[in-house]
């Protein structure tokens, strides 16, 4: 089975490239969303079940199954050094990991590309050259796969930049003015992010010779904390704090995420910035850098003020989709915050951090959920009354139930209200702080709650409620296919919060992926100085 | 799994849940099935309830939990006597509203998810009344609330500005109920408060004794604050109500008289009761606070009761100040003070639910909910009418209805203190009730004894009584009388079992209290006599009437200078200018000026100064990519160098 591993990354980026010639062949340009659908589809049914199949080999316990694989031919094993002529570990190489950590974040990602994809479908009919949409969204999707596999630090920085350039393309994908304006500010800063992450790489590389992300956590554990590594440290995490946009990196995702059509600010919110930014982020303290109390520290930190701000700006907003944008960065905090938690935690109490770890990807897989789905929302809004200005709306419910029950699904959710899976994972989270008697972290995490409640009472009070404004009164529920996709997404909000208790979800998706954040260096690094397997 | 099934407790609230899912899917179709789904879940709980309520206390075994690691999160039931207490009235209220809707709510076009909201925000009181673990508590809890702001949106235009400030009020509790439960399981807390749980059991403490607050430090206290704001903010207590005239002025009646009016006052003080009794005893500086709480409570709300034009918003306001007397009576932390304000709690949502349903039927014959607008229903409206004068009566705290023997109860818990305090929380308790009968008088005789006005005449001549809307009114206006003479029935029963195990002299002090000792000691109350005295009291005055009603009264048509045909509007005196006086009065007039414009409301205060920091913010996003480049930059050397140093520090 492993070896179907790459497929996983290969399957959209060589549909990418199909759909860009079949739209180039007579009459193929119609196929191109069907094409797309298709293997978005297969690869959440190969990522499925190669879940399955990992999931098989658990050992009841802690500990989960973690295939390794060496893509082309670079194996990464030892080579013959001409200059020298001695025996040494090849640097370089492409190895992909499917341990419970990446296993869990592919599923989040095909799943909720796959709930896009069927949504777009009738979304998208709108725009013209609709097969250049097809085209970025396979080649995001697929680079997002790929950063979640990369066992390799250059090949997570090269996934980063795939997905990144196929997301400016994608923001700028109206081309009116104020979608090339937000997608050129994303675009420098986003640069100005990967310079400094390709920095960071580079002065890790030269401090212990390698790049798999295994190795050089086994070097940097016996260089410890030298000034070196702390500016390497320091590189990495703020430019991957930019990619989460974290507060004060945060500046050009209320522009981007907004500006983009309501299915790729879905991917962006939903997917990019928890996989390029959230996952990256917790993969290189708990896997590379190792635990250390001041990686700790700066994530908290970051959490803090982004959870803290992104909350106060979302109050203010009137535009749908810049209140939806905001609050991303404020519900990113929580996951950072929670992880940096966890990572204080890590050293003296193993359970407890566990649990902070737990809550921080239960929040990821449910903000990926309810995010998306309010995104989605928010373009059938638009579509059905051609505004983003709350004030302008009014009695959506009334006139476009399904639109407007989901929306509510996704705002109660996002707001934490039980039985929606949003309450279970602040719950965990919250009560995981005031576990580790963190106070006042725990007082924060409750007020931002009551913010978030009040930015989507206030998206409910004047979107959902009240009477139907005049650009409402004409308004008519969508098209199957979008209510289709928003309905995936609403009951993965109804459910997976109940599911907790009683599934798998648990089990093989949330609890391995939790451990294997934590066992990070070690857990990896067993399998890649063992030999790949 | 199938013991699971058998659970006494879970089954009842199972059902209703199912119930509600029924009614919902059915919505669109038939409202009838609502209807009757309604009348259905209300009885399945009174009778579940009841049967309960035979073997209080019993064990209940875990149903499930949530667990994660160590942590659980445990559904699990506790049988206790408030539990049925609040379950049983909640089943009550249920049944009742939903008969009162079939015409109060018939042809609306949301009538059938009405039932399922109706039905769903019961089944969330009951997980309350019989939570005994804090998880179902915050479940049930929050289930309510949503169903509310659910509730609430519907209604005329504009209901959605009260019900977004409703939800953002209570959201703000029910955020501060999870903090104050998370917090307890804080290290240093936690082996405290529950001793014999594991850390990370989210249990209620079952009947341990309670803590004092101050031992456990600031944090106790910090915990304490939280589940009071929660308790109050439900309750709808200064300064947390204002979301209740908010949401009165548009909401169907049937709403308010069931949701804030009965069910949200049983939850809210269910909770402070609870935690007074269960989990944290108050010490002298909270029961002050408390006192006081309950207090500006009382005065606060009912001062702005007397100003209201709208019938509905001047019940809202009458809905705070009650509160008041249930918080001051449990804030004095004697056994008579907490009965009487437990039994306030009961009594309170019993004639303010009646109320409520007195002014759906009076706005709907008049067409208006403003008072100036009505007049002369007492004619066409009898049930009504003296079914809202018995209310009226006993919230006023007049004897020998209900309201009077709670009232009396919260009374001699504060004179029980022996201290100067209380004394004075007495009497602004008691002026409170003046003001309370004060305001009532207005009502009665302006919806019901004053001339009725032009425009609305014929209206209101074609008004008639109805029987699914006059018989629950019949039957709540019956149970202040009920309770008002036997209170032994639920006091003796229920609550003083409840408080027994605490305050173990409950049953001396308010026996001697309510019923009378043999010895003709001061305060004692026999409810019987009374009732005989105020009888012959009432047929005595009916007697006198009747000899000098034997002259004849001339009736003229009012004329000026000796011409007629002067609008008949000016002669008519609607009521509302009856305070005019207090209103212009020098010490009071700023006070209720600023009341009138929301200088209590925090939520609005929050709004303000939590809008001036968003504005600030957002005015430094300038969309300039230097500027953000620079933050990058700032916020990059600023992570350096924490680490650096932080690095260099610790080497």
């Amino acid at each position: 089975m492993k070896e179907l591993v790459p497929v996983l990354v290969g399957l959209p980026l060589g549909a990418a490239f199909l759909v860009a010639i079949l739209a180039h062949v007579r009459g193929g340009a119609r196929l191109t969303g069907a094409l797309a659908t298709l293997a978005v589809a297969a690869n959440l049914a190969l990522g499925i079940g190669l879940w399955a199949a990992a999931a098989g080999q658990d050992q009841p316990g802690a500990k989960s199954a973690v295939w390794t694989v060496w893509a082309g031919r670079w194996d990464g094993q030892t080579e013959l050094d001409q200059a020298t002529g001695q025996q040494r570990t090849r640097p370089i190489g492409i190895q992909l990991v499917w341990d419970g950590l990446s296993r869990f974040m592919v599923i989040v990602v095909s799943f909720v590309a796959f709930a896009v994809i069927v949504f777009s479908g009738a979304y998208m009919r709108r725009f013209t050259t609709v097969w250049l949409f097809h085209t970025l969204f396979l080649l995001m999707t697929g680079a997002m796969i790929g950063v979640v596999l990369a066992g390799d630090l250059f090949n997570l920085y090269v996934f980063i930049e795939v997905a990144a350039m196929a997301s400016y393309g994608l923001v700028a994908f109206g081309t009116e003015r104020e979608e090339l304006e937000a997608a050129f500010k994303y675009l420098v800063l986003g640069v100005v992010a990967s310079s400094f992450i390709l920095v960071g790489i580079a002065i890790l590389y030269s401090l212990t010779g390698q790049l798999n992300m295994a190795r050089v956590a086994a070097a940097l554990g016996e260089l410890g904390t030298s000034p070196a590594v702390l500016l390497a440290a320091g590189c990495l995490l703020g430019g991957l704090a930019l990619k989460a946009a974290m507060v004060p990196f945060h500046s050009w995702l209320p522009d981007a995420h907004p500006s983009a059509p309501a299915p790729i600010s879905a991917m962006l919110s939903g997917l990019l910035i928890k996989t390029v930014g959230v996952y990256a982020i917790a993969r290189l303290v708990f896997g590379v850098l190792g635990v250390h109390a001041v990686y700790a520290n700066v994530l908290i930190a970051l959490g803090v003020s982004s959870m803290v701000v992104g909350m106060l700006l979302a109050l203010g907003q009137w535009d749908l989709k810049r209140l939806l944008a905001y609050s991303s960065i404020s519900q990113a905090g929580y996951m950072i915050l929670a992880l940096g938690v966890a990572a204080s935690l890590l050293p003296h109490n193993r359970a407890l951090a566990g649990l902070c770890a737990f809550g921080a990807l239960f929040h990821l897989f449910n903000h990926a959920a309810f995010k998306s789905l309010l995104f989605l929302c928010s373009g059938s809004i638009e579509q059905a009354t051609g505004t983003r200005q709350l004030r302008e709306m009014g009695g959506l419910v009334r006139r476009m139930p399904v639109t407007g029950w989901c929306c509510r699904i996704g705002a109660l959710s996002i707001a934490g209200v039980p039985p929606f899976n949003g309450f279970f994972s602040k719950i965990i989270i919250i009560v995981a702080l005031a576990l580790a008697g963190r106070v006042v972290l725990c007082g924060i995490a409750a007020a931002v709650a009551v913010g978030t409640l009040l930015m989507y009472v206030k998206v409910q009070r004047y979107a959902l409620d009240g009477q139907p404004g005049p650009r409402v009164a004409a308004a008519r529920e969508s098209h199957w296919a979008m209510g289709a996709g928003m309905a995936i997404l609403a009951a993965v909000c109804l459910l997976a919060g109940v599911a907790l208790s009683v599934g798998p979800l648990k089990e093989h998706l949330l609890g391995p992926a939790g451990e294997a954040l934590l066992g990070g260096a070690k857990l990896a690094s067993g399998v890649a100085m063992g030999g790949g397997q | 799994m199938s013991e699971i099934w058998n659970d006494p407790v879970l089954r009842p609230i199972l059902a209703v849940l199912a119930f509600g899912a029924v009614a919902y899917v059915l919505s669109r179709a038939t409202a009838a099935v609502g209807r009757l789904l309604a009348l259905a879940a209300g009885i399945c709980v009174i009778v579940c309830g009841a049967f309960l309520a035979a073997e209080v206390p019993t064990d209940c075994p875990l149903v499930g939990a949530i667990a994660v690691g160590q942590l659980s999160l445990p559904i699990r039931f506790a049988v206790t006597h408030l539990g049925c207490l609040v379950g049983i009235g909640a089943g009550a209220f249920a049944v009742l509203i939903a008969l009162y809707s079939f015409r109060g709510m018939a042809g609306e076009y949301w009538e059938g998810k009405f039932y399922a909201y109706l039905i769903w925000a019961l089944a969330g009181a009951c997980l309350v009344g019989w939570a005994g673990s804090f998880f179902t508590l915050l479940l049930g809890w929050e289930l309510v609330t949503v169903m509310l702001f659910l509730m609430l949106n519907q209604g005329q235009p504009g209901a959605e500005i009260g019900a977004a400030k409703t939800y953002g009020v209570l959201g703000f509790a029910d955020a501060c109920l999870l903090l104050a439960v998370a917090l307890m399981l804080s290290p240093g807390v936690a082996g405290k408060l529950q001793p014999g749980q594991p850390m990370y059991n989210l249990a209620l403490p079952a009947r341990a004794a309670p803590l004092l607050a101050g031992s456990l430090g600031a944090i106790g206290y910090a915990i304490y604050a939280l589940l009071l704001v929660a308790a109050l903010a439900k309750a709808g207590a200064v300064p947390l109500h204002t979301w209740l005239p908010a949401a009165a002025e548009r909401a169907p009646v049937s709403v308010m008289a069931y949701l804030p009016a009965a069910l949200d006052k049983l939850l809210g003080i269910y909770l402070l009761a609870r935690v007074a009794l269960d989990v944290f005893r108050p010490d002298h500086t909270m029961q002050l606070i408390l006192m006081s709480i309950g207090a500006v409570t009382i005065i606060a709300a009912v001062f702005m009761a007397m100003m209201q034009h709208n019938l509905k918003r001047l019940l809202s306001f009458h809905a705070v100040s009650q509160v008041g007397y249930m918080v001051l009576g449990i804030g004095t932390g004697t056994a008579l003070g907490i009965v009487g304000g437990l039994f306030h709690m009961l009594n309170n949502a019993i004639y303010k639910s009646g109320l409520f349903l007195m002014s759906g039927t009076v706005g709907r014959a008049a067409g208006s909910d403003e008072i100036e607008d009505m007049g002369g229903l007492a004619r066409r409206l009898p049930v009504t009418f003296v079914c809202g004068a018995v209310a009226a009566a006993a919230i006023s705290g007049v004897p020998p209805f209900n309201g009077f023997v709670s009232k009396w109860l919260v009374y001699q818990g504060a004179l029980s203190l022996h201290s100067g305090l209380g004394a004075v929380m007495l009497v602004v308790a008691v002026f409170g009730s003046a003001l309370t009968l004060a305001s009532f008088v207005k009502v009665l005789y302006s919806a019901f004894l004053s001339r009725p006005p032009v425009e609305a005449a014929a209206r209101i001549a074609a008004a008639r009584e109805n029987f699914s809307m006059a018989a629950p009114m019949v039957v709540l206006a019956a149970g202040c009388v009920v309770l008002g003479l036997f209170p032994h029935l639920v006091v003796g029963n229920v609550l003083v079992p409840a408080v027994q195990p605490v305050l173990p002299k409950a049953a001396e002090e308010v026996g001697s209290s309510v019923w009378g000792m043999a010895g003709g000691e001061a305060g004692q109350w026999s409810p019987f006599t009374a009732f005989v005295l105020i009888v012959l009291g009432i047929l005595g005055g009916v007697v006198l009437l009747g000899i000098f009603a034997l002259k004849k009264v001339r009736v003229v048509r009012p004329f000026l200078g000796g011409e007629l045909g002067i609008g008949e509007d000016r002669y008519r005196m609607p009521g509302t200018g009856f305070y005019e006086t207090v209103k212009r009065m020098p010490a009071l007039k700023p006070l209720l000026e600023h009341g009138e414009r929301g200088a209590m409301d925090l939520y609005r205060w929050f709004g303000r100064y939590g809008g001036g920091v968003v504005q600030t913010l957002r005015a430094q996003h300038t969309g300039l990519i230097s500027l953000y480049v620079a933050w990058v930059m700032v916020g990059l050397a600023a992570v350096l160098a924490y680490l650096l140093m932080a690095g260099y520090l610790k080497s």
